[in-house]
């Protein structure tokens, strides 16, 4: 009789102490875990893919009150076991988009369940920011498909796991690891009254906009007009969308949130174009659509994508300070002047 | 330990009993110049007492409100309950006379009696310059009102040395914003021992830092948020711990990431997160209920009051409890009114949207606001605003509902047993125990 070797029984001997040291009595069985995991792996609802995120936690009203602002749904509740976990996210997996989360409150012999979202105001600070904090009694254990076959898990007692559901090697970095740098150098010469709020804005907006993108670059300058080696073939803004301006500007209430949010899905929309994206490091977007000549000195192994942006790369400290690339399937490589 | 105070109002002899004469007083007008004592001393032994007052008043306010600047005109706004209010403000904009003369009693900057003879100087000239032509030239201002006055604004304020007053608090504050005290420093201690209206304070300093602040200042805010706050908690009153949560709210809405941090970590400490309000609709009532409280200090109040409380009356019935202490604070100021009446059309709108809150509501404000409602409590000291108390305590039948402070309590009995004395009373043993 052969004997099966799957997924399944590697991942409960990796995630048990992981489950231990988060505290959360539901997860004293790793068995549940593991399940959700599974299922976020790969999440498909009519045949469309979904990737909802997914916060179990001891204490529901703890995590409202956290977040001012914000709205939450109880959709229903199931049993506490590995099929309690399968309806939840059929209930919830298809309304967690725009900013809806899904929450798993799990209790002594059941799960309550819903959805919430933090602030609809496009500047406020970001949910994670404050549930991923430790936070003595209250307990927050979140799960996410961060990029194809890769779930994150975090605990906000401090654990923290990529599950790498593919072929990848153990030491392979996290997916979207570089997107904290990225935003750190666009910001790096924002007022530092506007900073914080500006970081929260883009994080929020290129997280979700390069979860769903198929590849970008996204090059950063320190110079006060676009660098000649991505101007010459590319869209530049006669006049550059100033994140940081319209993050002060929402901040004393001259402009409404909308207005920011119309200005972020024009980023987005430039995510899904061709070509380079240019910041410079006051958080203004200066151009899209740039193209830049190969480099064909190093010996590059890969597609066009990773070959300009090693012809970007090499030009940093030249009017370039940082450069990031996303892969299609959701990795990402980053060089900046401040990482030298 | 218990009498233990953070500053006090410098006192001391400024002008000798020798001093006499315009001239012999206005002498020790150190804030003056030769040219403004020469000339009040001319309007003054010209008989022109009402312009030589007139003259002095107006170089009092001026000095006054630069020497509150010193200590921070946002502070000065978080004091008055006035969110919007920041640094770049100019004080000669955002402070009325009247709210002038209070804050510097609060700070120490005067003492309580030179803040009442300033007050009396203030209703004096009020009261002249909004006589009719025809009262204005049989009423005067006499010698003695004129040198009465002189005195109270060289000894309140021009006869100090400029900004020096505030200086233990303003040392305070610093120190609150500039240095990390550790949880046994003797100012944690004293602040603990403190009366009421300091550990009031402390939180306005400390929320109004951990909403504006960055860098070093707001490290050091955010640790010192984490000392105090929780060693004063049970002794706040739920307006002080609202401010905490609401606070909270302001800086997640506003992207303050490092803030929410330090704030998240009291709030928990102190288990304090049933104060953060749901959302942010309390600062529209707040803001509206400080457009009351503008047009109630400004010039020509009754004919300005009317339109402020119809626009918080048309936020709706329905006010968030963060917002509860400025709104109930600003009707009731609306219809006890002050030493000359109230504004009708103000008054009677402003009592319709007290009737449709609950005696719960009711019964929050008395037990929980009311004994540090200053601005109130002040009015109760005042014979007209007194009589619309009493009246305003049988119309909303106050004595029937369940008040857990004593002094509280028996200045309700008094306003249904109509025993003015008894009100007057117990409202100042209600802003002693605040100022302590």
């Amino acid at each position: 009789m052969p004997e099966n070797i799957t997924f399944r029984t590697q991942l409960i001997g990796s995630i048990t102490e992981f489950c231990q040291d988060s505290q959360l009595a539901f997860l004293a069985n790793a068995l549940h875990l593991v399940e959700l995991i599974v299922l976020l792996a790969r999440y498909k609802e009519e045949g469309s893919n979904l990737y909802p995120k997914v916060y179990l936690t001891n204490n529901i009203k703890m995590l409202n009150s956290m977040l001012p602002d914000g709205e939450s749904l109880k959709i229903g509740s199931s049993s506490a076991n590995a099929n309690g976990i399968k309806s939840v996210l059929k209930k919830c997996a298809p309304l967690a988009t725009n900013g809806w989360l899904i929450y798993v409150e799990a209790c002594e012999n059941k799960l309550e369940y819903g959805v919430f979202k933090g602030s609809g105001n496009p500047i406020s600070v970001l949910v994670d920011d404050v549930l991923m904090t430790k936070n003595d009694d209250f307990i927050v254990v979140k799960a996410f498909q961060v990029a194809d076959d890769c779930v994150e898990i975090k605990a906000n007692s401090g654990g923290l796991h990529y599950i790498f559901l593919n072929h990848r090697k153990e030491d392979s970095p996290p997916p979207l690891q570089f997107l904290g740098k990225l935003v750190e150098a666009v910001t790096e010469k924002t007022p530092e009254v506007d900073k914080e709020p500006t970081i929260s804005f883009l994080n929020r907006l290129l997280f979700g906009a390069l979860r769903e993108s198929h590849g970008c670059i996204i090059a950063v300058t320190s110079m006060d007009t676009p660098p000649k080696l991505l101007s010459s073939d590319g869209v530049i803004l006669e006049e550059p969308i100033d994140f940081s301006k319209l993050v002060y500007d929402l901040k004393k209430g001259t402009i409404d949130p909308s207005h920011l949010d119309s200005k972020g899905h024009l980023l987005q929309g430039m995510l899904n174009s061709d070509g380079i994206i240019l910041f410079d490091n006051r958080g203004r977007l200066l151009g899209y659509n740039c193209f830049v000549k190969m480099n064909n000195k190093e010996n590059i192994i890969g597609g066009a994508r990773k070959r300009a942006f090693a012809s970007v790369k090499s030009k940093i400290g030249n009017g370039i300070s940082a450069v990031f690339m996303q892969s299609q399937d959701g990795w990402t490589d980053f060089d900046g002047s401040h990482t030298k | 330990m218990t009498d233990m105070i953070l500053w006090q109002p410098e006192s001391g002899e400024l002008i000798p009993v020798s001093a006499k004469t315009p001239a012999e007083i206005s002498g020790f007008a150190k804030q003056l110049s030769i040219k403004d004592k020469k000339q009040i001393v001319s309007a003054f032994d010209s008989g022109h007492y009402e312009m030589g007052i007139n003259y002095l008043w107006g170089k009092t306010v001026t000095a006054l409100k630069k020497e509150l600047s010193a200590v921070g005109v946002g502070l000065l706004g978080e004091m008055l309950g006035k969110a919007d209010v920041d640094e770049d403000d100019d004080v000669e904009d955002i402070i009325t006379t009247k709210e002038s003369i209070r804050l510097a009693e609060e700070l120490g900057i005067v003492s309580s009696t030179d803040s009442m003879r300033l007050r009396h100087t203030y209703e004096l000239i009020t009261h002249f310059s909004k006589l009719e032509v025809e009262e204005s030239d049989s009423e005067e201002i006499d010698e003695s009102e004129a040198i009465t006055s002189l005195k109270s604004c060289i000894k309140g304020v021009l006869g100090r040395p400029k900004v020096e007053v505030a200086k233990k608090f303003v040392e305070f504050r610093e120190a609150l914003e500039g240095e990390t005290l550790s949880s046994d420093d003797p100012r944690v201690e004293m602040l603990r021992s403190s009366p009421y209206f300091f550990n009031k304070l402390t939180v306005s300093v400390l929320m109004n830092a951990a909403k504006k602040n960055t860098g070093a200042n707001l490290e050091h805010s955010l640790a010192n948020i984490n000392t105090l706050i929780p060693s004063i908690w049970s002794k706040l009153r739920e307006a002080e711990k609202w401010q905490v949560g609401l606070a909270y709210a302001e800086a997640f809405a506003d992207g303050k990431t490092t803030s929410v941090g330090g704030l998240k970590s009291v709030l928990l400490k102190v288990k304090g997160f049933d104060y953060v309000p749901e959302n942010l609709r309390s600062d529209t009532f707040i803001k509206a209920a400080e457009a009351i409280f503008r047009a109630h200090d400004g010039l020509n109040n009754f004919y300005n009051e009317a339109r402020p409380v119809r626009n918080l009356s048309k936020l709706g019935s329905t006010i968030p409890t963060p917002a509860l202490p400025a709104c109930f604070s600003a009707l009731l100021s609306i219809i006890l009114g002050n030493s000359y009446g109230v504004a009708w059309a103000a008054e009677s709108e402003a009592k319709g949207l007290l009737k449709k809150l609950s005696s719960d509501r009711w019964a929050y404000y008395l037990n929980n606001v009311f004994p540090s409602d200053v601005r109130i409590l002040n009015k109760l000291s005042s014979s007209k605003p007194r009589v619309n108390w009493i009246n305003l305590s049988k119309e909303f039948d106050l004595g029937s509902l369940d008040i857990k402070n004593n002094t509280v309590s028996l200045l309700l009995k008094a306003s249904i047993d109509k025993k003015e004395n008894k009100i007057s009373s117990c409202s100042v043993k209600l802003l002693k125990d605040y100022y302590g």
